[in-house]
């Protein structure tokens, strides 16, 4: 007999396999891993659901849940993550997305919906999250070369650890482990603090931020920013996402549209007000 | 309306007209999946003119269910 069933960290071992569809990137098993032992506090110990026939796992649905204030509110999330079912079942799979449609309580965010499943989220509440990137080259600007730079930028995690506080410093700790990477600037006594991840797109590397503290630092600094970060991490690009971009676009970008826009559903929240930090695309490095 | 639906049933799921009947369902039609099942509904609502409610989507997983939702937008 085949039934849904929510899945919670124990589950890891019978899905693990199911994975083996996502080759591309190939994703490291203690990577999947991360999807259902998180490393911030959680109450609620589901994990999505999993599809089983009989005792044997043969699908499942992933949710990222994690809880965020906003507005001097807390939210709730849902990251939507790794659809998978084996291909002699897919006709139950259905039941899978509608045991995730079923959770009411939370925004849910979804960065990896493929065109052809698109407007079956649309169907379903979900709006468009994020569009857009600007894509800035690693060049400094000819009237503020980088060198002149009176500010500090540091990747040391030993470092930036002694620095942050607050939310900040929670972000940083959480995520330490995930499959991103931090940057923390100094500037004028102010602190701007990022997450980035690096990718290997089909023509060029890329960095992508997916988090910004303070956007005016940020945006003062942009020039040593986008140097430092290509240089650090042996990217052509930089990336970021178009919510996090105030004003008038820099020199040496452009805006970017996205072929595979990410999607949310919330009864609460404005696309703005969420950010892509536990989610998928940084505990798997997407 | 049946020749409409089973016609529709068939060339969503690339299958033979007579391998479709008032007995197909998703749980028996392995090929009828989730993106089968998003293209087999938009085709509908092209075809038959109307709008299903997410409800009616989720329900809308077996010829005899589709029949009972159409004939509930006023279609026999």
């Amino acid at each position: 007999m085949i039934q849904v069933d929510i899945a919670t960290p124990e589950s890891f071992e019978a899905v693990l396999p199911l994975f083996d569809v996502f080759r591309n990137p190939p994703i490291p098993p203690e990577h999947w891993r991360r999807l259902f032992h998180y490393s911030w506090p959680c109450e609620d110990r589901m994990r999505g659901f999993v599809l089983k026939d009989g005792g044997r796992v043969v699908g499942f649905f992933g949710t990222i849940l994690y809880e965020r204030e906003i507005d001097g509110r807390v939210e709730k999330f849902a990251n939507l993550t790794s659809w998978v079912t084996l291909p002699e079942f897919r006709n139950h799979s259905l039941r899978l997305f509608q045991a995730v449609m079923g959770i009411e309580d939370r925004t849910l965010t979804c960065h990896t919906a493929i065109p052809t499943i698109d407007p079956l989220y649309r169907r379903f509440g979900f709006e468009n999250l994020e569009t857009k990137w600007i894509v800035l080259l690693p060049l400094p600007s000819a009237w503020r070369p980088a060198g002149w730079f009176r500010g500090r930028i540091t990747t040391n995690p030993e470092v930036i650890a002694t620095q942050l506080r607050g939310v900040s410093r929670e972000f940083f700790v959480h995520l330490r482990s995930a499959d991103c990477r931090q940057m923390l600037v100094t500037w004028r006594g102010a602190r701007c603090h990022l997450v980035f991840t690096h990718t290997k797109g089909r023509r060029a590397h890329f960095s992508r931020i997916h988090y910004v503290s303070d956007r005016e630092v940020f945006r003062a600094c942009l020039d040593h920013i986008r140097w430092r970060m290509a240089l650090k991490n042996r990217t052509v690009l930089l990336a970021i996402d178009g919510r996090l971009f105030d004003g008038p676009l820099p020199v040496y970008s452009r805006e970017t549209h996205l072929a595979q826009v990410a999607l949310y559903r919330s009864k609460t929240l404005r696309p703005e007000q969420i950010d892509n930090l536990y989610s998928e695309v940084t505990l798997l490095g997407l | 309306m049946n020749e409409k639906l089973f016609q529709i049933l068939a060339d969503t799921l690339g299958a033979d007209l007579t391998a479709v009947s008032e007995a197909t369902s998703m749980e028996n039609t392995p090929q009828w999946d989730s993106v089968a099942h998003l293209n087999l509904v938009l085709s509908l609502e092209k075809a038959f003119g109307q709008r299903f409610s997410p409800e009616e989507f989720m329900q809308m997983q077996s010829v005899a269910a589709i029949q009972r939702i159409l004939a509930g937008h006023g279609l026999s």
